[in-house]
């Protein structure tokens, strides 16, 4: 049926709002960034991003519905983000959410980001084949999901340690290049030799489970024994094998689930070497490969809208009395 | 409305009478609660968040992320229907509620502190942090306390001989009954009022 969802993500550091017409047709995806604030202290502030949440709502709402050209009465359902994420961040679009759902006699319902993660590649195609190999990366996940069809999920893999994410935010911060550190070893990579160091690549070998801290620990031990070692040469070697080991497994994972297609998701997801490296590898390999365009790899709540537009058919609204859950579980 | 203490409080008042309210208790539960309850207080009010003529929250100080769940519901209502809102400290709330006596307004501001406020003639008339002994030492026998730091260290304001009244929170009902002459702003101009920085920022500043 016909439905305009708006959508509120305020999971971590990024406020978002999204109106999306039928699941698939976004009419507005606008995204304020937190990072500047967050820059200084190394890493996302949990009292500071809910501080920040509260203060962007009013502007970015505003500047959705006017981008979306729709009133109150053309949207549908209000959704938001309710986790996994940081609880006082969430309650910000939680609460925002319930309240509009309240002042505008809407339905509202709660949506798991990472599930949103999973719909970004359905906004871009929504004709897509099941059933897909998705590899979630992340800040704060690292998972290799398989996908049956909507709402039928099996996380086969999943790192161990640090998430990918996180493992580029810890080499960046310790080799002094700022936050955040995935956007800054992608710069600086593309200036350096992949190829001059050769850092161990995690568990590549075993299974589908990830470990990132060792490969971390291994650039740490590297720079004290070579002070001399360029940043550029460094970040290419770092970010080659991260992606190796990510490709990898992708890889085996969609052999082992029979999946036809490999999907990117998450903040990660919009390394650009990773992006070239996992299309290349499907290609070889005789999968199809989706890689979605970047605004839909990281926070988003056009995702969000898109994944609450076919929750709402399956399980109708949360409640007014809906809270947010920072531990959420995909399955 | 207020939220900045276990206290999720909501009423609704027409012509400075109150005809609905709803006042719950919760730990961590505040954006549960409070959806629910502002529902219930329109219905049983008869009205719609568009009929809102002002909305008197409390801003805090008080708890963080209650105070926020509160402002966050306040301002998208104030943003959807264009009604003004009139910002009050949860402890002037309490000191309204306490009438004309001396003594203080305490809120449990954690980590062994208190926000506290002057009751009618006495000192501090602003808001500020304090230990809990040096609110205590700010009162004496005749002195009354009230909020829910007085509950918490009930025992040294016994000791200094003030009266603790037990069991106030910032209270729905004397906000929906506000000076029906306070100024009310736009929405988006209606903060928290943490009084403390987030702790990040407090150990930023000692060590730069």
């Amino acid at each position: 049926m016909n439905r305009t969802v708006l959508a509120i993500e305020t999971s971590c550091d990024e406020t978002s709002i999204a109106v999306v017409r039928d699941g698939r047709e976004v009419l507005a995806n606008v995204v304020s960034s937190q990072i500047e604030i967050h820059q200084r202290f190394g890493g996302v502030v949990p009292e500071v991003a809910s501080r920040a949440h509260l203060e962007a709502l009013e502007s970015v709402l505003t500047e959705a519905m006017e981008t979306a050209g729709v009133g109150p009465d053309e949207i549908d359902v209000i959704a938001a983000t309710h986790g996994p994420g940081l609880i006082g961040a969430l309650l910000m679009g939680v609460t925002a959410a319930k309240t509009l759902a309240l002042a505008w006699d809407k339905p509202y319902i709660g949506v798991n980001h990472m599930e949103g993660h999973l719909f970004a590649t359905v906004l871009e195609r929504p004709d897509i084949e099941f059933p897909l190999l998705v590899l979630l990366v992340s800040g704060g996940h690292t998972m290799l999901v398989s996908v049956a069809g909507f709402g039928r999920y099996e996380i086969v893999g999943r790192t161990t340690d640090d998430a990918a994410g996180e493992a580029f935010d810890k080499v960046a911060r310790y080799l002094g290049l700022g936050y955040p550190g995935g956007p800054v070893i992608d710069r600086l990579a593309q200036r350096g030799d992949p190829t001059a160091i050769r850092f161990p690549r995690g568990m590549i070998d075993q299974g589908l489970d990830f470990s990132f801290s060792g490969m971390k620990t291994a650039v740490i031990n590297y720079v004290r024994k070579h002070p001399e070692a360029s940043d550029e040469d460094l970040a290419a070697s770092f970010q080659e094998a991260v992606v190796d080991v990510l490709v990898t497994k992708a890889l085996r994972a969609a052999k082992k689930t029979g999946a036809r297609t490999i999907c990117l998701g998450g903040g990660v997801a919009a390394n650009s070497r990773l992006r070239v490296a996992l299309a290349e590898a499907a290609e070889a390999e005789g999968f199809a490969s989706l890689v979605p365009d970047r605004a839909f790899c990281t926070d988003n709540a056009a995702m969000i809208a898109a994944a609450a537009h076919w929750r709402f058919e399956v399980d109708g609204p949360t409640g007014l009395a809906g809270g947010a859950h920072s531990n959420l579980t995909l399955v | 409305m207020t939220t900045s203490t276990s206290t999720v409080g909501v009423a609704v008042a027409r012509e400075g009478v109150v005809v609905a309210s709803s006042v719950e208790r919760t730990d961590r539960g505040h954006a549960e609660a409070l959806t629910p309850a502002l529902a219930s207080v329109f219905s049983r009010a008869g009205c719609s968040a568009g009929d809102l003529d002002r909305i008197v929250v409390d801003v805090g100080p008080g708890r963080f992320t209650g105070m926020r769940v509160g402002l966050a519901a306040v301002r998208t209502l104030a943003h959807v229907t264009g009604v003004g809102v009139v910002p009050v400290t949860s402890l002037a709330a309490l000191a309204v509620a306490a009438g004309q006596v001396d003594g203080l307004a305490v809120v449990d501001a954690r980590r062994n502190e208190v926000f506290v406020l002057g009751l009618s003639g006495t000192t501090p008339t602003d808001p500020l942090v304090a230990t809990p002994a040096e609110a205590a030492a700010l009162v004496g026998p005749g002195s009354v306390v009230l909020g829910d730091g007085a509950d918490r260290y009930e025992d040294l304001f016994a000791a200094a001989g003030a009266e603790v009244l037990q069991g106030f929170d910032p209270d729905p009902t004397v906000l929906a009954t506000w000076l029906p002459t306070a100024d009310a702003r736009p929405g988006v101009e209606v903060v928290p009022h943490y009084v403390r920085d987030p702790d990040v920022q407090i150990n930023f500043k000692v060590r730069s």
